[in-house]
């Protein structure tokens, strides 16, 4: 047994100094195996994409993370509302067909608009928004650790009610998963109606994988007028670090399968271009450093791409 | 392997690497399907095509080589069209 794994992963002379496990049929097998846990995966979540990665995040996760927040800071548990999930529909809808990431449309369409579309009258209310977060989890870190607004919003006593919507499209020439996350507190809630108020947080999203797009919205109604402010962008009191925890749970199912397949191929090519390169060995074959290296590039990029920044 | 032939395949090496690190964040950087799909294909093709350029200089090309450069050129295409998709 000893024996068959050395000769599949360590070279010496039983296997002519070329590990089983990283001659050319492995590889193409190899490829093969990535190809079809992409496709196993994104079943299993509900994608059926051939290539390509399938997020990880769902309505009802968004909700209980919410209420787990709430509860961890003596919040009130949220209740789902479905006028607030159908209003965060017709906004996700909206920013599709209208080709906008903010609060506001260009048209200057606010997000109370879709309340009252639905006609859910609220004392209280807020936005949270969210792309390119590949998993739930992501997504409310993203939010939680957000220093302008969003986590007011998720902690927020005020609301009662909660309405999240999470779908897929092209917004702005990229395929992206957009999440919309309304809170609400109906009027019917108080005995006494105070003026109505709303709040907004800013939108969560991963732009440029480095830096979010600018901005805090903040806005206050009172007869349904509301007036933004916009604060500008500080490049020294941002928190987009890379935070390697915080990416690992925005990788998604499909995207952890082929990070880990990566890793062990690139392992492999570490410790038969370290033996060889120890033995000062002359070989027929390709270059297991140089190819380590690329798939060292490929586990980065992999990594990178589901970091979530925010400003 | 003689020491001049060392400093040409370090140089070749670093090249490749090089040209891999100012390109893949191009990626991030061109958010056009076309731009990235033209950025991912040119990636897997130098990948082939230095490999097989190298070893050819070093007269060891074997058809296995070939082939181990062509899997390795695949696998770049596929990670990163599904990560730029």
């Amino acid at each position: 047994m000893g024996s068959l794994l050395a000769k599949w992963i360590y070279p010496h002379i039983h296997n002519d100094h070329r590990p089983y496990a990283i001659r050319h049929q492995s590889l193409f097998v190899f490829v093969v195996i990535v190809a079809i846990a992409q496709i196993v995966s994104n079943t299993f979540a509900g994608d059926l994409k051939i290539l390509g990665y399938a997020t990880n995040i769902n309505k009802l996760d968004i909700i209980k993370l919410t209420n787990q927040e709430r509860a961890n800071n003596g919040a009130r548990t949220l209740e789902e509302s479905s006028l607030l999930d159908q209003a965060a529909a017709k906004k996700a809808d909206h920013m599709f067909a209208q080709n906008y990431w903010a609060h506001f449309a260009p048209d200057g369409t606010s997000p109370w608009h879709f309340f009252q579309q639905v006609g859910y009258k609220y004392s209280w209310a807020g936005e949270n928004l969210a792309r390119d977060f590949q998993t739930s989890t992501g997504v409310m870190n993203g939010w939680m650790n957000s220093t302008t607004g969003h986590r007011e919003n998720v902690l927020n006593s005020q609301f009662t009610q909660i309405g999240v919507v999470v779908k897929n499209g092209v917004l702005l020439g990229e395929e992206t998963t957009l999440v919309v996350q309304l809170f609400g507190r109906p009027v019917t809630y108080e005995a006494q109606a105070p003026p109505p108020q709303v709040q907004v947080g800013t939108e969560t999203k991963v732009e440029d994988k480095l830096a979010l797009q600018a901005g805090t919205p903040t806005a206050s109604s009172n007869n349904q007028q509301v007036s933004t402010t916009t604060a500008p962008v500080d490049p020294e009191n941002n928190n987009s670090a890379f935070n390697i925890a915080g990416a690992l749970d925005n990788l998604s199912t499909s995207q952890k399968t082929s990070f880990s397949l990566l890793f062990v191929l690139g392992s492999l090519f570490v410790i038969d271009s370290t033996t060889i390169f120890r033995r000062r060995h002359e070989r027929l074959s390709s270059h297991s450093g140089l190819h380590a290296s690329v798939i060292f590039v490929l586990l980065v990029t992999l990594f990178a791409q589901s970091v979530g920044s925010i400003v | 392997m003689n020491k001049h032939n060392r400093q040409t395949h370090i140089v070749q090496y670093a090249i490749l690497l090089l040209i891999f690190l100012f390109t893949v964040p191009l990626l991030f950087i061109f958010r056009e399907s076309l731009a990235r799909f033209s950025i991912i294909l040119f990636l897997s093709f130098f990948y082939f095509a230095s490999g097989i350029w190298h070893h050819t200089e070093e007269k060891n090309l074997t058809k296995a080589t070939v082939l181990e450069y062509l899997a390795i050129s695949i696998l770049i295409f596929v990670v990163l069209f599904s990560v730029f998709r």
